[in-house]
C-alpha cells in the first residue's frame, strides 16, 4: 500500500504489480522508466572527489535536476511520481483536447484519419492502413481523463500528504 | 500517516485499460496534433484565417515521416495582408550536409519564396519560417539525447554554412543566419531538467517545457507562436 513512507522502489513495484493485470507490456514499459529517471538523479546527485576538488568541479556545472520545494524531501517518489502521470495520463489528456481544439479551429472536421507515409527514404514507416477517429465519439474520453485524475489526485495525497497541489499537475489554465 | 486504499491503483488501470485505444495513433503522434492544433488556435486569436485542408468533415493526419504533398492535411494560415502560409507535420528536409530530417511540426511560406535548394530542396521553393520539434517522454533524463537531435538538426536545417574538410560538403552555421525559428515542445516540466532547457537556449531553440491541456506551461507554447506568428513578412 503507497503512503508517505513509500520508497521510490516500493512505488514502482506498486504501480507495475497493479498495471501488469491490465496492461502488461506498458507496465513494464513503466517500470524501466521510472527505474532510468531515478538513477539519473542518484547520478547527478553524486559529488565526486573531496575537498577543494570537489568544490572546483562544481562551479560552472548547471543544475541537472531540480524538483520542486514542496516535494524536495521525497525528491525520487516525485520523480516516479511524475513518470506515472507522464506515462499514464498525459497521453488521455492530449487525446482527449483534440475534439475541443478541433472544434474551435474548425468545427467542420468530424473526423481524423491516422495515415503513414508509403515507403520512402529508406524509412520503415509501419502501418499503411488508415486508422479513424470519430470525433463525435470521443465523451468517454473526455469523462474518463477526469476519472483518472481523480484517481491519481487521491495517490499524490496519500504519497505526500499534505504537501501535495493537485493544481501543479492539472490545473485549468484557461 | 496518510494511506490509500489498497484497491485504488487497480481502480486506476481498470479505468485506464478502457481509454487508451480510443485514439488509433502513438502518443508521439498525438502530442504532434495536439501543438499543431495549438499553433493553430493561436493563429485564429491573433486574426489570421485558418483553413484546415480536408475533404467532407475529413482530415488526414500524417502519421509518419514523408515529403510534402499526397493525402495528408495541412493548415493554410492567411495573415490580414493576405499572405498564405502552410503549416505541415513529419516532413522531411535535406539539411546543408544533404543529409535529410524530420521536423515535426513546420510553417512554410508559398512557392517561389524561397530559392530552389539545396539546402531545403525538399521543400519545393517554400521558405522554411518555423519548425519545431514536439517530444512527448515520461522519463526526462530521455530528453537529453532527444535534445542534441534536435541541436544537430537545426543546425544542418540554417540557411548559411560553410565548405566543410570535406569537398563538396556543406555544413550549417547558427552564428551566420538559421533564417528561421526553432523550438523544442516537450510534456516534461518546465523548470525540472534546466539543464536540458540551457542547451537547448544556447543554440538557438527555444525550449517550451509542460506544454499539456489543463497545465499553466501551456501558455508559454501560446506566447511562442504568437511572436513567431506576428513576426512574419
Amino acid at each position: 500500500m503507497a503512503d508517505e513512507n513509500t520508497t521510490a522502489e516500493d512505488l514502482i513495484a506498486e504501480i507495475r504489480e497493479a498495471a501488469s493485470d491490465f496492461t502488461a507490456g506498458e507496465a513494464e514499459i513503466f517500470a524501466q522508466e521510472a527505474r532510468q529517471e531515478v538513477a539519473q538523479y542518484r547520478q547527478a546527485a553524486l559529488t565526486f572527489g573531496f575537498g577543494e576538488e570537489t568544490r572546483i568541479r562544481a562551479v560552472g556545472l548547471g543544475q541537472t535536476f531540480v524538483v520542486p520545494e514542496p516535494y524536495r524531501s521525497r525528491a525520487e517518489v516525485f520523480l516516479v511520481f511524475e513518470v506515472f502521470v507522464r506515462f499514464f495520463i498525459d497521453p488521455i489528456l492530449v487525446g482527449a483536447s483534440l475534439p475541443e481544439l478541433l472544434g474551435e479551429i474548425d468545427p467542420e472536421v468530424e473526423r481524423l484519419e491516422f495515415v503513414d507515409s508509403p515507403f520512402n527514404s529508406g524509412r520503415e514507416t509501419g502501418n499503411p492502413e488508415p486508422r479513424i477517429l470519430y470525433l463525435g465519439e470521443t465523451g468517454e474520453l473526455r469523462a474518463g481523463a477526469s476519472g483518472l485524475i481523480e484517481i491519481a489526485t487521491e495517490l499524490g495525497r496519500a504519497l505526500f500528504g499534505e504537501a501535495f497541489r493537485a493544481g501543479e499537475f492539472w490545473e485549468t489554465n484557461e | 500517516m496518510s494511506s490509500i486504499n489498497p484497491g485504488l491503483l487497480r481502480r486506476f488501470f481498470r479505468a485506464f485499460s478502457r481509454l487508451r485505444v480510443v485514439v488509433p495513433t502513438s502518443k508521439g503522434n498525438q502530442y504532434e496534433l495536439f501543438t499543431f492544433l495549438n499553433v493553430c488556435l493561436t493563429a485564429k486569436r491573433a486574426r489570421l484565417r485558418v483553413s484546415m485542408t480536408g475533404h467532407k468533415g475529413k482530415y488526414v493526419v500524417r502519421s509518419s515521416p514523408g515529403n510534402l504533398g499526397g493525402p495528408y492535411g495541412y493548415a493554410i494560415l492567411t495573415t490580414q495582408n493576405s499572405t498564405d502560409y502552410e503549416l505541415h507535420n513529419g516532413i522531411e528536409i535535406d539539411g546543408q550536409s544533404g543529409m535529410k530530417h524530420e521536423a515535426d511540426l513546420l510553417l512554410l511560406g508559398a512557392r517561389g519564396t524561397a530559392a530552389a535548394g539545396p539546402p531545403r530542396s525538399a521543400l519545393l521553393t517554400q521558405d522554411l519560417m518555423w519548425a519545431a520539434e514536439c517530444k512527448f517522454y515520461s522519463a526526462s533524463s530521455r530528453l537529453k539525447g532527444e535534445s542534441r537531435k534536435a541541436v544537430g538538426v537545426t543546425l544542418d536545417f540554417s540557411l548559411k554554412g560553410h565548405s566543410s574538410w570535406r569537398a563538396g560538403v556543406m555544413s550549417g552555421c547558427l552564428h551566420c543566419g538559421m533564417g528561421f525559428e526553432a523550438c523544442f515542445v516537450t510534456n516534461v516540466r518546465q523548470g525540472l531538467r534546466p539543464d536540458i532547457e540551457d542547451y537547448l537556449d544556447a543554440y538557438r531553440i527555444s525550449p517550451l517545457f509542460g506544454v499539456l491541456p489543463k497545465r499553466k506551461s501551456l501558455r508559454g507554447l501560446h506566447a511562442h507562436a504568437r511572436q513567431m506568428l506576428s513576426n512574419l513578412p
